[in-house]
């Protein structure tokens, strides 16, 4: 039976396949049919850090397409299908208003449905840092295998 | 992202890349079934650009970045990058038969980090 909260890693691996070293989600704050809120912390263990704990810039994009390939996920499950693969169709409109990410940081990220289209779902997604501001900004189409 | 790719040739604004197959990357993404994730060869753009320019460049902005099709660990790829700080990048791949496809174009704009 599908849970019906996401908080745990346990738990977000039931919507998308991705894993460490590249799983970039450790939680939903919530999600329902054309919503959700992602959480992640940055960690050294992830592909994106260096040695001295600086975060590439694409980790938060990664992080969002996961938000967005784990959203896919929960809405093949409200349906009873299998989560498959989700690829990255575009990203467009993407402002980068941070650069310097680092290992520690808090990445909580919203994502709105703008259109579904057979396999292709496009969203708009705003990644926002622990203290509120907005970090990252884009809309993206991601397409499932 | 040490050790992703490394850069094979470099003629003028082309330069060739090797997509190393012991990456790390490979064992989440995904398991049992190698994909080069997207963002990593945006990633392979802002720092082949950065290397060209003999700076650490970040991105401010992406006006498009479009994934046309895929890459795997072990990959051949061709990285087409014209101006830097208002970049236009292009990643292509040969197949073994000769045919070249366009796997990645990108818009957007680096800025200085650091």
């Amino acid at each position: 039976m599908l849970p019906t909260t996401f908080k745990t890693v346990d738990e977000v691996c039931l919507l998308l396949p991705q894993r460490p070293p590249i799983l970039m989600l450790d939680s939903f704050e919530y999600i329902d049919a054309g919503t959700c809120c992602g959480t992640v912390e940055l960690t050294e263990r992830m592909v994106f850090a260096d040695e001295d704990g600086n975060v590439a810039q694409e980790a938060v994009l990664e992080h969002l397409a996961q938000c967005a390939a784990a959203f896919m996920g929960y809405r093949r499950k409200m349906k009873r299908q299998d989560v498959v693969l989700g690829f990255i169709g575009d990203i467009k409109r993407c402002t980068f208003y941070d650069v310097d990410f680092h290992v520690g940081d808090k990445i909580e990220s919203e994502l709105h449905t703008v259109s579904e289209v057979g396999n292709v779902l496009m969203v708009s997604a705003t990644a926002r840092t622990d203290d509120g501001h907005t970090a990252v900004a884009c809309t993206m189409k991601l397409a499932s295998a | 992202m040490n050790c992703f790719y490394t850069v094979t040739d470099v003629k003028g604004e082309k330069m060739h890349l090797h997509l190393c197959e012991t990456h790390p990357v490979y064992e989440g993404h995904f398991p049992g079934r190698p994909v080069c994730p997207g963002v990593m060869t945006m990633g392979m753009v802002r720092e082949c650009a950065s290397r060209l320019m003999g700076k650490r460049l970040a991105w401010k902005e992406l006006k498009s970045c479009r994934f046309t099709g895929m890459l795997y660990p072990g990959d051949d790829v061709t990285l087409v990058l014209k101006g830097i700080e208002g970049i236009e990048a292009e990643i292509s791949k040969t197949s073994a038969e000769g045919e070249t496809s366009v796997m990645l174009t990108l818009k957007g704009t680096l800025i200085s980090d650091g």
